[in-house]
């Protein structure tokens, strides 16, 4: 069998695409696969757990039936990235995804063998800020059984092996209740899946579909005490009227609370029924539990199979990803969960290596200070750190270590001195994201945040932490980094709630996700704070629409095309005004709205096609042709037309921020400057 | 549909195929452009009238011309220069064109046109290299992407134009700035009966972070793609797919070689009342080969 295996493995490798519904995706480089390496063939062929990447999965059994009497089972596999990419500097990293059908007695059934490979240049610091997340599917017959997830990265041979057990319920056999599916927030994922097999793969996916259907969900979800968190249960001849309870228990099973829950929604895919239900969450001690969800009813009580969750005492600020929560809380004082996450081991600091970091990096804020030009402070630091980070890779959190604690010791007396230091590492982020160091790059940006953070915390003023803040998140929004970027957007609102680029980016964010409330909602507090933004209120006008807040949304729009606004926002108004028209079917409104703009607005090229197109539809060929005829080229045009205008991140707004945040900086040198001289570098931790 | 029918199709029964304009006449016609080929894709260009069996909304048509060869062409070539075509892959685009453009024939009418999200150059319909090729050298490629918007555009220069209508687009397909949506530019496919050809560069959109956009969700992004492909589909063109950018030299001499290869059926349509309304086609041929041609047309 193990021959076979290994056989089969080689010759079906598939290409990956990536095309999953409504998330963050990145397009993967598909590869061949070199069949797997004999001991960690051996490990699969046992069926022993272990290996230090950190993965998690979860299989579903809700696919349909297929011709030869099988099931389809949709898997998810989700790859910590910041443990999937340490130590890498390289601009590849290879993932190889099996995983293995097995029967009760052994036998495989089927399986699936996939080779990714990330260019670290385009999805580098989404992998490293989420990870990815792997969706395919095998066949299994219906009865008892297990699926071998086994994710390794060929060019180290680390891996991780996870046992999943699980039961392909047969066609029409009683009451049932799948795994429960909690969802993930948006864009935590960079996400991955086979490009063979869309429909069948879609298919089984759909009822898997969690939050409004747009998300797949968590095979190992963070549940945070005081918030209301959403599921969904797939199940089969569920009562009529059902009460939906979950159970969190140890990880020995004993019982540690249960909470009723409230069915939302209830619909029916294909053989199975969907309930959604909300939990009002009880606060826990942190830490890892199992989860079992139950639905009972005049006709009898069914348990879905339990699922580990960790579960966090506080409500967390922001929704990073469960691994970037367990390392902010420090690995240890949470229990490694199951799943062979692997929590951050005990680090024996290097006195000598924090020596030469702690020399190198006051070195640096000395050069600042002295008025050395900020680009060649963070070269040499960045040089630092490379050089000290290639002797010891496990080296990079103590670096940060080195880095708060001068900070800290620096601005004990003035806490000015720390904004000049949050946008130094703000640049050095930059710097060494540049330079492919995703590890350190990633490391400096937790700093910068953190200063800046402590810098408002500590009676610094809270406008500028917030334009640091948002800096950060526009840097990272612009790698595709959306989780982080939210949450420091949030963050920088939260200081600073008049802060109208914040709130743009922030609104556009959820805007290109799709999540239009979530943009109407910002952008109406952008409005209210910031009545002469025509941005804002494009923006908001073009969302109202989406949202079908049609009445206001004209209204916002109208206005634009009368009022002194730049030219790209008047044009964008008068486009959604003549949308407005059309999908009222008032295509007659619409042609005479369109020929007002192409008046008023000659130049501009898209109100002239879109007005011979409606030409066109009503018979009038020869006139549309006349149209075009005026349209002229426009190699030379800066900027771009409008939609590409609105479509691009509100880069005007953070020019501006960005100035006066160097202006702000520089003002506060002088503070660092007496701060070196006053406080003497330590030569050690002490 | 009034069709301008030239002296071309008296001469098409000739056994030479260079076929000339003389004189034009205006006639109830249907003409159909026909690719066949044998299952292993190698084109079969030995057939008569009498293989092929045309049928309009099912309704078995006569065969009135017939011709196989060098149909005058009008068409426009579509390069997406946006900013995934940044650095040499513009300038190695553009070299796959003049390939291309050196091997148009004198009754051909070519225009080069090259767009982002704004209409970036257009030549004028020629046949001289030069006039085609020059003014490529001269465009950055920059910004977004508007597909739809100058697909329509190209649509519309080829309105009225003589000769068998080709739009060949280059690009990855991603469209996110247009103003029209992909089922308006199909409308004014399907009334044009221009043949669409699609160069899908594979390689562009490798690396681009694929996601919803500002104006459209992920769905709406493969709603319009989709839409892409029934639209090249329905005009009897086809996708091509290539995963680099020097291939593009060949793939447009592979559709250039198709075209010169095709077979071009007329037919007087038996049950037109010129109401607007959509006739399915159907056209068979006797061998087991493979056929495409477009799907069907408006009664106008």
């Amino acid at each position: 069998m193990r021959l076979r295996v290994l056989i089969l493995a080689f010759f079906l490798a598939l290409p990956a695409a990536a095309q999953p519904p409504d998330h963050l995706s990145f397009s993967l480089q598909s590869r061949p696969l070199r069949g797997l390496q004999g001991p960690i063939a051996t490990l699969l062929t046992t069926g022993k757990e272990g290996g230090g990447l950190p993965m998690a999965a979860l299989a579903v059994p809700s696919g349909e039936r297929e011709a030869d009497g099988k099931f389809t089972v949709p898997l998810i596999v989700e790859i910590e990235g910041n443990g999937l990419l340490a130590a890498r500097r390289g601009d590849i990293q290879r993932v190889e995804i099996y995983a293995y059908a097995m029967g009760a007695d052994g036998s495989v059934h089927d399986f699936l063998a996939q080779g990714l490979s990330l260019d670290l240049a385009q999805v580098g610091e989404a992998v490293m800020d989420g990870g990815v997340k792997f969706v395919g599917m095998v066949s299994m017959p219906a009865g008892a059984g297990s699926l071998r997830v086994l994710v390794v990265d060929p060019d180290t041979l680390r891996y991780s092996l996870r046992v999943l057990p699980l039961t392909v319920p047969a066609s029409g056999g009683g009451p049932l209740l799948l795994h429960p599916l909690f969802s993930d927030p948006r864009g935590r994922w960079v996400l991955a899946r086979p490009a063979e097999d869309d429909q069948v793969l879609d298919r089984s996916l759909s009822p898997l579909l969690v939050d409004e259907g747009w998300g797949l969900p968590s095979s190992l979800p963070l549940l945070a005490g005081g918030r209301t968190r959403r599921v969904a249960l797939l199940g089969r001849e569920l009562p009529a009227e059902p009460a939906v309870t979950l159970e969190i228990r140890t990880e020995a099973g004993k019982k540690v609370q249960e909470v009723a829950g409230r069915v939302t929604e209830r619909t029916r895919t294909s053989a199975l029924e969907r309930l959604v239900c909300d939990f009002d969450l009880p606060r826990l001690e942190t830490g890892r539990y199992r989860a079992v969800l139950a639905v009972a009813g005049a006709s009898g009580r069914v348990e879905t199979p339990e699922l580990t969750v960790l579960y966090l005492s506080e409500n967390p600020l922001n929704e990073e990803p469960v691994w970037a929560q367990l390392r902010r809380l420090g690995g240890e004082s949470v229990p490694a969960p199951t799943v062979a996450v692997e929590a951050p081991k005990g680090r024996r600091r290097n006195a000598e290596l924090e020596r030469l970091a702690r020399q190198g990096y006051e070195e640096a804020l000395r050069g600042l200070a002295s008025g050395t030009p900020l680009d060649e402070v963070v070269s040499r630091l960045a040089d630092v750190e490379a050089g000290i980070y290639r002797q010891a890779p496990q080296s990079a959190e103590s670096l940060r270590e080195v880095e708060l604690e001068t900070a800290q010791r620096l601005g004990r007396d003035d806490v000015e001195v720390l904004l000049p230091l949050a946008v130094l590492h703000a640049e050095l982020y930059r710097s060494l994201r540049e330079r492919k160091e995703l590890y350190l790059a990633e490391s400096a940006r937790r700093t910068s945040a953190d200063l800046a953070e402590a810098y408002a915390k500590r009676g610094g003023s809270g406008n500028v932490a917030a334009q640091a803040l948002l800096s950060l998140a526009a840097d990272l929004l612009a790698s595709g980094v959306q989780s982080a970027s939210r949450s420091l957007l949030d963050q920088a609102l939260a200081l600073d709630g008049r802060n109208e680029a914040a709130g743009l980016f922030l609104a556009a964010s959820h805007e290109r996700d799709g999540d239009y409330p979530r943009a109407v909602e910002v952008l109406q507090r952008v409005v209210q704070a910031h009545p002469g933004s025509a941005e804002a209120r494009l923006r908001l006008g073009v969302n109202l629409e989406r949202v079908g807040r049609t009445a206001e949304a004209r209204e916002v729009l109208q206005r634009l095309t009368v009022e002194p606004v730049p030219e790209w926002v008047r044009t964008v108004a008068w486009q959604e005004l003549v949308r407005l028209h059309l999908r009222a079917d008032r295509r007659s409104d619409a042609i005479s709205l369109l020929r007002q703009a192409v008046s008023r607005l000659p130049g501009q090229t898209q109100l002239a096609v879109q007005l011979a197109y409606l030409l066109d539809r009503q018979g009038s060929a020869a006139t549309a042709r006349e149209v075009l005829g005026g349209i002229k080229t426009k190699a030379d045009t800066a900027g771009g037309s409008p939609r590409h205008r609105y479509g691009q991140w509100p880069a005007a707004a953070l020019d501006e921020v960005r100035r006066s945040l160097t202006q702000q900086s520089l003002l506060r040198l002088a503070a660092l400057a007496r701060a070196l001289e006053g406080t003497p570098a330590r030569g050690g931790r002490g | 549909m009034k069709v301008l029918l030239s002296a071309l199709l008296l001469a098409a029964f000739l056994q030479k195929p260079e076929i000339y304009v003389d004189e034009v006449i205006d006639v109830e016609l249907q003409q159909l452009y026909v690719t066949v080929t044998r299952p292993s894709g190698a084109p079969v260009l030995d057939l008569a009238a009498a293989d092929f069996e045309i049928l309009d909304d099912g309704k078995p048509q006569a065969v009135s011309t017939f011709a196989r060869g060098d149909l005058a062409l009008s068409a426009v070539l579509l390069m997406d220069a946006s900013a995934s075509m940044e650095g040499d892959r513009l300038r190695t685009a553009a070299e796959g064109v003049k390939a291309f453009v050196s091997r148009v024939l004198s009754q051909d009418e070519v225009s080069v046109m090259l767009f982002s999200d704004e209409l970036l150059m257009r030549t004028p319909f020629s046949s001289d290299a030069a006039t085609l090729l020059t003014p490529v050298d001269g465009v950055t490629a920059r910004g977004g992407s508007a597909i739809n918007d100058h697909l329509y555009l190209a649509l519309k220069d080829l309105e009225g134009r003589l000769g068998r209508r080709v739009v060949v687009l280059l690009s990855d397909g991603v469209d996110v700035e247009s103003l029209l949506g992909m089922e308006d530019v199909g409308w004014a496919a399907r009334g044009s009966q221009a043949l669409l050809y699609w160069i899908r560069l594979q390689e562009m959109s490798r690396g681009k972070i694929e996601r919803s956009s500002a104006w459209r969700d992920r769905k709406g992004h493969d709603e319009q793609l989709r839409l892409l492909e029934t639209a090249v589909t329905e005009s009897g063109g086809r996708v091509e797919v290539i995963p680099d950018v020097a291939q593009v030299g060949t793939a447009l001499q592979k559709i250039l070689r198709e075209l010169r290869e095709q077979y071009v059926l007329g037919y007087q349509p038996t049950a037109n009342h010129g109401d607007g309304a959509w006739h399915k086609l159907e056209v068979r041929v006797r061998g087991g080969h493979r056929l495409r041609t477009r799907e069907g047309y408006f009664d106008r």
